[in-house]
């Protein structure tokens, strides 16, 4: 997401990235990137919890705010009402990439690497009228 | 300090971590200066759920099953009257019932409305937006959907973007 934060600065309209993994989101070079730490899958919280979600929502936008210069980050301080256990939701199977490494675990460098191999036949340019 | 692999499985960590330590960030920096306070400025929110209206064409989840490095790079517009009924949430690497459940977990657009109507914030984008973060080359996301996405926002007169990650 800070890739696209990046591009949206750049064409004049200011962001601020809500990150579950700041130093992921941060290494892009976002502008300013706030760090909550949330499980994966819910950014802003749990379903129906009107209160807390509102509540990290207007911290996100004020710290926004307060941040003058490149690179900003604050994380903010909030804990997780489930224990980790429970917090981490995984999918109802594991994705296809986590499949796969299971069956050719020697792939897990490439992964790490970032060596993808060539685009996918199915990959096309985004058509805004869908 | 929060341990951000705290909520990771032990594979993810692992490529996270190695991921953030490998990256570098770009030597330019952007950066746009809010012109506006938050009270007059018009927020639109990025999800990166892969969330597309009911009637849209879904994000290509089978496109990944065939080829697991490759991610729908592309992005769907969403309305601010979305809710949870209009939607198909398709992102193979997280539990989407709890988004589904409540859209405002990955899009709290009824926060962001209330927000508005407490003049916290101006008003709120007639329009939103959905990519789908597993992505492991950037080229479209970047060259492409990036690019579109800015020009969407302009159009709309968006003032501030809050990019939600899942």
């Amino acid at each position: 997401m800070g890739l696209v934060a990046n591009c949206i600065e750049d064409a004049g309209i200011p962001t601020v990235c809500l990150s579950l993994i700041p130093p992921l989101t941060r290494a892009t070079g976002a502008p300013r990137v706030v760090g909550v730490g949330h499980p994966m899958g819910l950014p802003f919280g749990l379903p129906d919890d009107a209160v807390n979600q509102r509540e990290l929502l207007h911290a996100v936008l004020e710290a926004a705010t307060e941040m003058k210069q490149p690179r900003s980050y604050v994380e903010l301080p909030r804990q997780w009402p489930e224990r980790r256990s429970v917090a981490m939701r995984e999918p109802q199977t594991p994705p296809p990439i986590a499949q796969l490494l299971t069956k050719k675990p020697w792939l897990l460098s490439r992964l790490i690497a970032g060596d993808v191999p060539d685009h996918h036949p199915r990959a096309r340019d985004p058509d805004p009228g869908r | 300090m929060m341990d951000p692999y705290r909520y990771l499985p032990f594979l993810s960590r692992k490529v996270m971590r190695a991921w953030a330590e490998r990256e570098k960030p770009p030597p330019r920096e952007s950066w746009t200066a809010m012109a506006k306070p938050l009270s007059r400025s018009r927020v639109a929110l990025i999800s990166s759920a892969g969330i597309a209206m009911r009637g849209d064409e879904p994000f290509d989840q089978q496109g990944e099953c065939d080829d697991p490095w490759w991610g729908d790079p592309t992005w769907r517009a969403l309305p601010l009257e979305v809710s949870e009924t209009d939607v198909v949430i398709q992102h193979l690497h997280i539990d989407t019932r709890p988004a589904e459940q409540d859209l405002n977990v990955v899009l709290p657009l009824r926060r962001l409305e209330e927000l508005a109507s407490e003049n916290v914030i101006g008003d709120v984008s007639p329009r939103h937006f959905s990519i789908m973060g597993y992505i492991l080359d950037a080229t479209t996301l970047t060259e492409v959907t990036a690019p579109q996405l800015a020009g969407a926002l302009t159009d709309d007169e968006v003032d501030l973007v809050v990019l939600v990650p899942v």
